[in-house]
């Protein structure tokens, strides 16, 4: 049998595997020992040991755990309270101002967390009550969140880009700023998008009573104190990485010392919120580490294969030209995510994909942040996406999940204009790494 | 039947509390990896002082906090599934296929265990150390490598014995509970 034939029927025993319901890791690695073993015997015992312990020689992976941890911290923080109300003064008086309002704290925390988690949770427990309450159309506030918090691993920093990072090896800080202007560019369509469709449909996102925005200048001022923290938050850990005083995995660190004193300043620092923070950290970053370790063991025999040699010729061979291919393959992502768990996609994806990308010819940098983007639609593409079912575990009763999967289509279609955007500039991503690192 | 569960329940709540103990320490070692990199950037800038040993010791930090943190994951139930179908079924039919697909686990984890062993006898026998300025030796990041994933392989026996007692057993109350709650 050959090599592309072999690599396939890896990739098809693992999808149907996984249906099973067994556990990501144990069925990317089961498959891959058992291939390991079935193809090189003996030489292939040492193998999975190894990929996995290349996991601990790829620095920038300290990152997952500490990011993990800040966006625990600042979601039982409750900072995320303080900058709602200062957003309702700024964006009530519009119409939809308080989806806008969404989109802006999600952008802000966003700069503070590297997973989509911690915005969902603080998207879920603050913003929509007040926006139900205030009699918002029900598809408007869950697709506001929900696109709102995959920015999550679009704005740096971003765990996903970390993996991204770890897979193509390419430097993270590059792949960082590369987000940056994807991401507002996003964020700014979606604002557009709420403000349009709130003009011709007002009664999606009534204006606020003018009491609730329109106050005295004492308690203005008062309110802009919501904007500290955060802002403290953000300076810490991305303004002096920026300024050259700490490194990339350093500014990560300091981010979470800023983020615990936060906690205390907001005196939301005690032994049972640590406790429960330190639980929920280890247990997502293990989870993480886990699936990654058995990824990069299956990734090693998909290079012992030369498979990627293979499949880059058949797609271009095929008339599919660089573009082409490039387009089917995030066409090929999405189909997959949607019915695979979003973090087996993250990885899973990634070892056939990138080796591709590069081989093409294309710019795997820019290439990380067309990947991120068509992470943020598997998070969001129903029928499987965790975003969907956290969504509507956190929703009161009268949201259902068909209301939830109706409400994210706008934004998907959003997301994939940005993606295409992305396409024909890709200036958009490589300008501002570029332009930093051109020293 | 007693002088077969016997066993078997000493076996499961001793594996539980090994993995649950070891996890409960465990989970602190993200506050020393942000403690040593804080303490490295301090010093830089403030003393002018590089440590050459800060790198690696936070990647061995790293590296112990998610292999010997897999069996504790494992218990309080954080390692993902791809549900879509599992979340619907009975517990006797999850516990059926579980049994059915064990034997992946089984594989990656042996797999990994063989090499594991044969990897660090190898940096014991020959004392291999890192490439970098510092040079650790790195037999004993191997030897936790190695022992987490045999907790790994142990825990995953142990949750295969709770799901059978709990799909067919008659007597569940002895399975205590572990999984986090996690309300956010």
């Amino acid at each position: 049998m050959s090599y592309e034939y072999i690599a396939l029927l890896m990739f098809l025993t693992m999808f149907v595997t996984l249906l099973s319901g067994r556990h990501i890791y144990a069925v990317i690695g089961g498959v891959a020992s058992i291939f390991a073993i079935a193809l090189w015997g003996a030489g292939g015992m040492e193998m999975g040991f190894h990929s996995a312990f290349k996991l601990i020689n790829w620095y920038p992976l300290v990152t997952l755990p500490i990011f993990v941890f800040i966006g625990y911290l600042f979601s039982e923080s409750k900072i995320s309270e303080d900058l709602y109300k200062l957003i309702h003064i700024l964006t009530g008086p519009l119409k939809g101002g308080l989806a806008i309002g969404t989109i802006c704290l999600m952008a802000v925390i966003s700069a503070i967390n590297g997973l989509s988690v911690a915005g969902m949770s603080v998207g879920s427990s603050v913003a929509l009550p007040e926006m139900l309450k205030r009699n918002y159309d029900k598809k408007m506030v869950t697709g506001v969140i929900q696109a709102g918090s995959s920015l999550g691993i679009l704005i740096p920093p971003s765990v996903v880009l970390v993996l991204y990072g770890m897979i193509a090896r390419q430097p993270v800080g590059h792949l960082w700023l590369a987000g940056v202007f994807p991401g507002l560019l996003m964020s700014g369509m979606f604002i557009v998008y709420i403000i349009v469709r709130c003009h011709f449909q007002p009664e999606m996102g009534p204006v606020l009573p003018k009491e609730e925005w329109d106050l005295p200048f004492k308690e203005r001022v008062k309110a802009l104190q919501g904007g500290l923290l955060p802002l403290f938050i953000i300076l810490m850990m991305s303004g002096l990485f920026l300024l050259g005083v700490t490194s990339l995995v350093e500014s990560s660190a300091i981010g979470a010392i800023a983020t615990v004193i936060a906690a205390v300043i907001k005196k939301r620092f005690n032994w049972k919120i640590l406790n429960k923070v330190l639980t929920q950290t280890v247990s997502v970053s293990v989870m993480f580490m886990w699936v990654a370790m058995s990824a990069m063991a299956f990734a090693g025999i998909f290079d012992g294969l030369g498979a990627v040699h293979a499949i880059a010729s058949l797609f271009l061979s095929h008339g599919f030209g660089p573009i082409g291919t490039i387009i089917a393959m995030q066409v090929s992502f999405l189909l997959l995510g949607t019915f695979l768990d979003d973090t087996a996609m993250l990885i899973i994806v990634a070892p056939l994909y990138i080796p591709l990308v590069v081989k093409m010819g294309f710019n795997p940098i820019w290439y990380g942040v067309l990947y991120t983007i068509t992470c943020q639609i598997a998070y969001l593409t129903p029928p499987f996406g965790y975003n969907l079912f956290l969504m509507k575990a956190m929703a009161p009763k009268e949201i259902t999940l068909s209301d939830i999967y109706r409400s994210i289509v706008p934004f998907i279609l959003l997301m994939i204009a940005t993606i295409a955007i992305l396409i024909i500039f890709p200036g958009i991503a490589t300008w501002l790494p570029d332009l930093y690192f051109a020293k | 039947m007693d002088f077969i569960m016997k066993p078997i329940k000493i076996y499961v709540k001793s594996i539980d509390s090994i993995s649950a103990a070891i996890g409960n320490v465990i989970k602190f070692l993200v506050l020393l990896m942000i403690a040593v990199l804080a303490y490295e950037a301090a010093c830089r800038n403030f003393f002018n002082v590089s440590n050459k040993w800060s790198l690696e010791i936070t990647q061995f930090i790293n590296g112990t906090y998610y292999l010997l943190g897999g069996a504790y994951v494992y218990l309080i139930g954080g390692h993902v599934r791809m549900d879509y179908f599992y979340h619907e079924w009975s517990q006797r039919k999850k516990t059926v296929f579980d049994i059915l697909t064990f034997a992946l686990s089984l594989a990656f984890l042996i797999w990994l265990l063989i090499g594991g062993f044969s990897s660090s006898a190898y940096a014991l026998k020959y004392n291999q150390t890192n490439y970098s300025a510092w040079a650790p030796p790195i037999a004993p990041m191997k030897i936790i490598a190695t022992a987490g994933i045999a907790l790994m392989l142990l825990q995953n026996i142990s949750e295969i014995i709770k799901d059978i007692v709990l799909a067919f057993g008659k007597d569940t109350s002895w399975i205590k509970d572990w999984r986090f709650d996690d309300e956010l």
